[in-house]
């Protein structure tokens, strides 16, 4: 791949992961918002595929193809096995309107912008465009986690605060070692496993899985 | 030698583990964790003494991988005089627990209370030999939780939770204090190492010294209970079980003496004036007030542990001195106060654990701590009353019991302020030296009310009637102690060039000890007074011995005859009317009423008339100043800024999620702007 066609590929992947964030934000149904999580995990995919092509780390692959198999497959459909089982709506409650959620969003790609914008960390570093997404798609996943009420939501962005993390650990450290890499992935797959027991027994003990109802633990 | 002290740490371990293979049967487990600290106790015993009497240092380093510098543990003079006190205490302790915890078994886990009295005196055994801030402050530590899982060792009680409480709160503020001063240190030194401390001492500018100084002062003055800082002592010490109060009282307190001692004579350097007068403001303040809470005492545990604080007091008047003439530089008279300070902590550890263990005996007898249920014990408790009297005669500094020997030096210390060059101090100290003996007195008094009410008289309850002895091995443990009151008294003149030993590797400064005693007197170093307790102690045993023969002679041998007591032509004398500890105490309140601000109540129940009375209720208090006017106001506000904070917590996880999120957003804009 020559080096003006991989600028423009990255440039490209880079827009359009952006825009898959903001799908998942703005996605009024549940099964819609895991659909994006699909794309954005995809995206992120193929964008590690070509980092390690363009930069010859040929080990990335394997961790390219584990976020393809585990992050684009597997685990939205276990999401979509959670919501079958439960039972629950297909709305997105959240506690401000999708409107004002966008309006946030975009405030909030200006301020990792703006935060990164810092020679010091960017120029060593070859594909810094990423870094601002990165930080972007963490900010996205905690805006998810604090304005929506079901607890699937915030496993949902819990998800992607992990994505926009391991994008920024790819393109600072053009991969970690193997053994860390599938670590992580692991890590993720145990997590939602067990996110989704919870999510679960949550049910059981509130008979909904509405994160409000868990106030009465306070002490 | 050295070997000595690896067993005692290898025994204790032992001794806190093995405990556990029998949980079952508390007898077993009793014996084998309690029996393997005394043979630890006594190892540790050889150990320090060896050490003390040879001289030659032991030091051991372990590098680790830690980024705080190498484990370092140093046996010098110094430290392996705390060694033995420990030691000593912890073998008569361990072996009154023998008998004392029988009465625990079968309703509490006997193994659980071995694992931590084990681990307590491990803890403190580190504690004074380790040479390194970071694992100092781990061991100072480790031996804060294991006392106060001691000290609620009886959690069944709400008094005894509260108090535990409270002790882990004070100790912590402690331990804050005392991580602060040694931060401040690290920062200035650039390592943990205790000799990098000593290194960089020169260095250190006067304004960090103070600082460092100050948090020193209140984070071991935490530990060592002095005023205002007091308030765990009295209500923690008497809720452990009786030889673990000895030991808390006895050695743990002792430790924060270690703390300052080395804080103030290797870490800071030269000191300013001011240190030691602010020290021996503290200390008077703590000797007075502590000995005249204790006095209005009716709690004989709680008795103890307020004259622990005025114990404390005596031992921080030594130190206070030898900072004056340190600063004064006068390296003899200070090498002295520093010798009378360690000496009032040997002699304190001895007695206040062999009073501590008499009232574990009189719990055990009676099943009671309230002076005023007691009465008549001698008669049924002969060894304890026996034993306890001489801990009493020890603690009012009666010769020749050892008490006499430190609070003499002591004033012989206070005393040689009026030789100083500084004009202050030749007008304070004989002041305080007059304070002091007020301080005695009304020790004396205390204690004389403590034992009189306690054990003499007729038994004012049931259960006083009803006391049993102690058994043998609770006999041997107060034994062990009674008996070192007197060995302690008629050698000091052999133990104090050993103390000088102690004294000298602290300030590194040659103290001559030819000047401070002469066969078998005792020397002030200005010459001016000298005092020998083994030619006291043959003139009273001749004057006694004496009597006694003389009146044999004299009127031949006598049959006792014992009648009933003259009771004014009015028969039916009661237990109730005799002297109470309340109305022996009276007069003191009276006279210090300024201070005690006594309130009573008296409750009157009658029939329509004054004659036909039912029922009478009186209760008196006294009012701690301290409690009331520093504590409860702080209390009262950290619970107000606790209600004030609980607003925050809400218990919606999106709001707690959202608190993370803007914190983030906000230090990643103050900063990660663009430069």
């Amino acid at each position: 791949m020559s080096p003006e066609l991989a600028a423009s590929a990255i440039h490209f992947l880079g827009m359009m992961l952006l825009i898959a964030s903001f799908w998942i934000l703005t996605s009024s149904q549940i099964g819609m918002s895991i659909r994006a999580y699909a794309a954005h995990s995809f995206l992120l995919a193929l964008i590690t595929a070509v980092i390690a092509v363009t930069n010859h780390v040929e080990h990335l692959l394997v961790p390219a193809l584990l976020t393809l198999v585990l992050k684009t497959i597997v685990i939205p459909n276990v999401f979509f096995r959670i919501i079958r089982r439960l039972g629950i709506r297909k709305e997105v409650e959240s506690y401000i309107n999708i409107p004002f959620s966008l309006l946030l969003a975009v405030l909030l790609v200006f301020v990792s912008f703006y935060v990164t914008g810092d020679d010091k960390i960017l120029k060593p570093v070859a594909f810094s465009e990423f870094i601002p997404l990165a930080i972007s798609t963490v900010f996205f996943g905690m805006l998810m986690m604090t304005t929506r009420k079901k607890a699937i939501n915030q496993v949902l962005g819990l998800l992607l605060i992990e994505n926009g993390l391991f994008l920024m650990a790819i393109t600072m450290t053009f991969g970690m070692p193997l053994l860390v890499e599938m670590g992580i992935f692991f890590d993720v797959l145990v997590a939602v496993m067990i996110m989704g027991i919870f999510v679960f027994k949550i049910r059981d003990a509130f008979e909904s899985i509405d994160a409000d109802d868990m106030t009465v633990l306070k002490g | 030698m050295a070997l000595f002290f690896y067993a005692q740490i290898l025994l204790h371990i032992l001794g806190g583990i093995a405990g556990f293979l029998f949980e079952q049967h508390g007898e077993k487990a009793n014996r084998l964790t309690h029996g393997l600290a005394v043979l630890a106790s006594a190892a540790g015993i050889l150990f320090s003494l060896g050490i003390l009497l040879i001289g030659k240092p032991w030091a051991l380093e372990w590098q680790g991988s830690f980024p705080v510098g190498a484990l370092r543990f140093v046996a010098n003079p110094f430290s392996a005089f705390f060694l033995l006190i420990i030691s000593f205490l912890s073998l008569a302790a361990s072996i009154f627990a023998i008998g004392y915890t029988r009465e625990f078994q079968g309703k509490k886990n006997i193994a659980l209370l071995g694992f931590f009295y084990n681990f307590f005196i491990l803890a403190m055994l580190f504690v004074v030999t380790v040479q390194n801030a970071f694992y100092f402050l781990f061991f100072w530590e480790l031996m804060s939780l294991t006392s106060y899982f001691l000290v609620i060792f009886e959690h069944e009680r709400p008094e005894t939770r509260s108090a535990g409480t409270l002790y882990l709160i004070m100790t912590h503020v402690g331990t804050a204090f005392i991580t602060a001063a040694f931060l401040l240190l690290f920062i200035h030194a650039g390592s943990f190492s205790f000799d990098a401390f000593r290194e960089a001492a020169s260095t250190l500018s006067p304004v960090l010294k103070n600082v460092i100084f100050l948090a020193a002062l209140i984070g071991f003055g935490t530990k060592a209970g002095v005023i205002p800082l007091h308030i765990w002592l009295p209500r923690a010490h008497p809720q452990a079980p009786s030889h673990v109060s000895a030991l808390m009282s006895g050695v743990m307190i002792k430790t924060a003496v270690y703390g300052l001692l080395v804080f103030l004579f290797n870490f800071l350097g030269e000191t300013p004036g001011w240190w030691g007068h602010v020290m021996l403001a503290v200390a008077i303040l703590s000797t007075l007030l502590g000995i005249l809470y204790a006095l209005m005492e009716n709690d004989l545990k709680r008795l103890l542990a307020f004259s622990s604080i005025e114990n404390m007091g005596i031992i921080l008047l030594g130190v206070g001195m030898a900072l004056v003439f340190r600063t004064l530089h006068q390296p003899l008279y200070a090498g002295f106060a520093l010798i009378a300070a360690l000496y009032h902590v040997i002699n304190h550890a001895i007695f206040k654990g062999l009073l501590f263990l008499g009232a574990g005996s009189v719990l055990s007898g009676t099943h009671t701590r309230n002076i005023e249920g007691l009465g008549g014990l001698i008669r049924r408790m002969p060894w304890t009353a026996s034993f306890f009297l001489v801990g009493a005669m020890a603690i009012a500094a009666l010769p020749p019991l050892n008490g006499f020997i430190s609070e003499w030096l002591t004033f012989i210390a206070l005393l040689l302020g009026c030789e100083s060059v500084s004009p202050a101090m030749r007008f304070f100290s004989p002041l305080l030296a007059a304070l002091l003996g007020l301080a005695g007195a009304l020790a004396a008094t205390c204690f004389v009310k403590a034992f009189g009410i306690s054990f003499l008289g007729k038994p004012r309850s049931e259960r006083a009637a009803h006391a049993h002895e102690a058994g043998g091995f609770m006999k041997v443990g107060m034994g062990i102690l009674a008996a070192s009151c007197f060995g302690l008294a008629l050698t000091a003149p052999w133990i104090l060039p050993m103390l000088g030993e102690a004294a000298k590797t602290l300030s590194a400064t040659d103290i001559s000890m030819t000047g401070l005693t002469q066969k078998v007197f005792l020397m002030s170093p200005s010459g001016s007074s000298q005092f020998s307790p083994l030619l006291i102690a043959m003139i009273l045993s001749v004057f006694l011995l004496g009597t006694v023969i003389l009146l044999r002679l004299t009127f031949g041998k006598q049959h006792v005859r014992i009648g009933p007591s003259w009771d004014c032509g009015m028969p039916g004398l009661e237990p109730r009317m005799q002297y109470t500890a309340t109305g022996y105490s009276k007069p003191l309140r009276r006279i210090f009423s300024f201070l005690y601000q006594p309130t009573r109540r008296v409750e009157l129940e009658d029939e329509g008339h004054a004659m036909l009375r039912t029922a009478q209720r009186f209760e008196s208090k006294i009012t701690h100043h301290v409690d009331e006017w520093v504590y409860q106001p702080l209390s009262e506000l950290v619970v107000d800024l606790s209600r004030k904070a609980k607003q925050i917590q809400t218990g919606h996880i999106q709001l707690y999620l959202s608190y993370i999120f803007i914190t983030l957003i906000l230090l990643l804009l103050f900063f990660g702007g663009r430069s």
